[in-house]
């Protein structure tokens, strides 16, 4: 790491005043993906075999959503020099100067090993690794190589994304079977058509800071494409838990029925003229967020009709 | 940003107050988790918390 990038992460920073307030440190565990991180991983949890006592099972949960948010502090302490540029994230606690660069890397570190060892603790081996494996894999494997090196970074780095589910399964079964593996490749299919809705949107602040997003990279017409073809892919996923009959046609009709405003929108926007792409791009991104927390209560109510 | 007085390293009567706000934020925080961990002992030992040589 040159001298500059160790002085831009904090490693060289003057000490200064820990100036954050707590709202600040909890704006750092991204705290909006996180409500996404417990619904899966709630999902998850109830789908598995067995019963868990829902004492363990609130803490499962809760270290869950403490684990993802200290990698999303990790991500935002590497991601400071970047998060400055894109307007987006400009009012980011690091890049606006609420929290030192410093202080958010040892919150995230130590916040990570304290989720980690507690998981393993309270609830078994098996979670506290697979929790330990997603923090890994979004701080270092996402942020810190993939993020800047390759327009893909969001394609491979969806898994990270995609595991509280699996970690929720683990939790209450100590194993892992396949159907978590389809939960598990639900979100990790859904993840590039919802980013790269918003990086459409957003290109230019990507451009601005050199992050090599699919549309920087391949342009708007390949993205929509590709957005087009992650959506036919996400649709026939989504229906397998359906196909290899872990759910019911109860999932079947609510899941077709979402897949078909999903790739509606997709080829709407694939087709939208240049003025309406951005404002086709932002219902997209909406919808998608909406979308996989319908896809995930259909799964579980399901389950529990059934 | 950090205002001048801040960069020099005073603290102000507001930053005073802040820190105190985080600092009971954190002890809420961690008295949680001290429950937690205390509550999931309990649902562990079951009906063996009571079974111990006096």
């Amino acid at each position: 790491m040159s001298q500059a990038a160790k002085q831009h992460q904090g490693f060289d920073e003057p000490v200064s005043l820990d100036t954050g307030s707590a709202a600040d440190f909890i704006e750092l565990m991204k705290p909006r993906v996180m409500s996404l991180v417990i619904f899966t991983a709630l999902v998850g949890l109830v789908m598995a075999p067995g019963s868990l006592h829902p004492v363990i099972a609130v803490a499962a949960l809760v270290l869950i959503a403490t684990g993802a948010g200290a990698s999303a502090a990790l991500n935002m302490w590497y991601d400071a020099d970047i998060d400055a540029i894109m307007a987006r994230t400009q009012s980011r606690p690091i890049p606006a100067g609420r929290v030192a660069p410093g202080d958010a890397l040892t919150f995230g570190l130590w916040v990570s090993g304290l989720s980690v060892m507690s998981m393993a603790v309270l609830v078994n081996y098996l979670s506290a690794a697979l929790l330990a494996f997603t923090i890994f894999f979004y701080a270092v494997i996402y942020t810190i190589w993939l993020k800047r090196h390759t327009a893909q970074n969001i394609v491979i780095g969806g898994a990270a994304g995609a595991l509280p589910p699996v970690i929720g399964w683990a939790a209450a079964a100590n194993s892992i079977s396949l159907e978590p593996l389809l939960f598990f490749a639900i979100i990790f299919f859904w993840t590039p058509p919802h980013f790269w809705a918003l990086a459409l949107v957003k290109n230019a602040d990507y451009q601005a800071a050199s992050v090599p997003m699919l549309p920087v990279t391949q342009g708007e017409k390949a993205t929509l494409t590709q957005i087009v073809i992650y959506s036919l892919i996400l649709a026939v996923t989504t229906m397998t838990p359906w196909a290899l009959g872990y759910s019911g046609l109860f999932y079947a009709a609510g899941a077709g029925a979402l897949n078909l405003v999903f790739v509606g929108l997709a080829l709407m926007l694939a087709f939208a003229k240049p003025a309406q792409r951005n404002r086709m791009a932002m219902i997209l991104f909406a919808w998608s967020i909406f979308y996989l927390f319908l896809i995930f209560a259909l799964l579980m109510a399901d389950r529990l009709v059934a | 940003m950090q205002d001048k007085t801040e960069q020099e390293g005073v603290w102000t009567e507001e930053l005073l107050k802040q820190r105190r706000r985080r600092a009971a934020i954190m002890a809420v925080a961690l008295l949680g988790f001290v429950a937690l961990f205390f509550l999931v002992t309990l649902v562990k030992l079951g009906a063996n918390v009571a079974n111990r040589g006096i």
